[in-house]
């Protein structure tokens, strides 16, 4: 999943697709298309999801149990999977996110100028 | 249990997939045409931006594929498509197999039956018959019947006997008929004169009476010793013990 605006095209840390997906399912449940668009309005479109990608990660939170799925038709009249996320999947999703949270933080405290 | 449900449920989790990406391109060509693009545009931008189509498939799969087992499944599952997929070569392939196992088992059960069964005697396996070789044409000695080759002259034999390290031990035999008479009937038969050590290397153990032995093996001195055939015991004595010891 590469931002957007970098020719470099450089990855997320590994897990970050996942959890993105998480919180958007969180939200409501949705089929894979949606979930692309999704993040990448969230995320004012500086977050592109590599469409590829989100199948494999699809597949590993399916085979975890954090996500369930089933076949529907969408409002568009299309046959459509949708993802939905489990009570075990909030709780992955909580956890991951304070994980985030802390390595950000610490991220930031190195980055930012030193206090005197 | 779980991996075994999910080995036989992969093909609905494969179809399911390929289904899924299926969708998504048809979705976003959709609406890259409603934008306004050309329908073959189209597809090509949404193939494009989606990437390797097959690819991500087998990325997908490989989530699900985590035992060496699934892999070697899928590849017999594989295999067994395309076999169907080409009836001819199948049929072709397994008649060939067929014949080929078929004509190599019944080879080995004639071989079976004939050569390693048919041999009553301790480690069949390690007996030999000695031939003697020349590259010279030395003429045919054809005494009774049989492979003048392995006829061997009685110094040779004990030479052989005596001196080899080849051979554990050295037995001789040579096969004559004689006629047996016996109460008042007289019947032809297939004798073998053999050496003493004969029944000994072979680990052959008599029913009855005793079997010949390195005593016996005197020139014109030894007793008239005779070892009778089981089946000709019960042929002709029908399986009589008092045979023994009569002249």
């Amino acid at each position: 999943m590469p931002p957007t605006n970098n020719p470099d095209q450089r990855d997320l840390f590994p897990g970050a697709l996942e959890i993105m997906v998480l919180e958007s399912l969180r939200r409501q449940p949705m089929h894979g298309y949606a979930l692309v668009k999704h993040i990448k309005l969230r995320s004012n479109e500086l977050l592109l999801v590599e469409e590829g990608s989100l199948y494999p990660a699809l597949q590993r939170l399916l085979k975890e149990g954090l996500v369930k799925c089933e076949w529907k038709i969408s409002a568009t009249n299309r046959r459509v999977r949708t993802y939905r996320i489990t009570p075990s999947g909030v709780k992955h999703l909580e956890r991951e996110v304070s994980r985030f949270n802390q390595m950000l933080e610490g991220i930031t405290l190195v980055l930012s100028p030193a206090k005197l | 249990v779980q991996w075994l449900r999910q080995l036989f449920s992969d093909g609905q989790i494969y179809r399911d997939i390929s289904e899924e990406i299926q969708q998504h391109l048809e979705e976003k060509i959709q609406e890259l045409v409603a934008g306004g693009m050309k329908p073959k545009e189209a597809e090509y931008q949404a193939r494009r931006e989606f990437g390797n189509v097959v690819l991500l498939e087998e990325r997908t799969r490989e989530v699900w594929q985590s035992s060496r087992l699934e892999s070697i499944w899928f590849d017999l599952k594989y295999a067994l498509r395309q076999l169907r997929k080409s009836p001819g070569f199948t049929l072709a392939a397994v008649f060939t197999l067929a014949l080929g196992m078929g004509v190599n088992t019944a080879i080995f059960t004639i071989f079976d039956r004939v050569l390693l069964r048919t041999m009553p005697i301790r480690k069949p396996g390690e007996i030999v018959l000695l031939k003697e070789h020349s590259r010279f044409e030395t003429g045919q000695l054809d005494m009774w019947a049989g492979d003048p080759e392995t006829y061997f002259a009685y110094p040779a034999y004990q030479a052989l006997r005596d001196g080899g390290h080849m051979i554990e031990k050295l037995a001789a035999s040579t096969t004559a008929p004689v006629t047996i008479v016996s109460h008042n009937e007289a019947d032809k038969a297939k004798m073998q004169a053999v050496s003493g050590n004969y029944f000994s290397l072979l680990g052959v153990q008599p029913v009855l009476g005793r079997v010949l032995t390195l005593s016996d093996d005197v020139y014109h001195e030894g007793s008239a010793v005779a070892v009778m055939s089981d089946s000709y015991w019960r042929g002709h004595f029908g399986s009589d013990p008092s045979v023994l010891n009569q002249q």
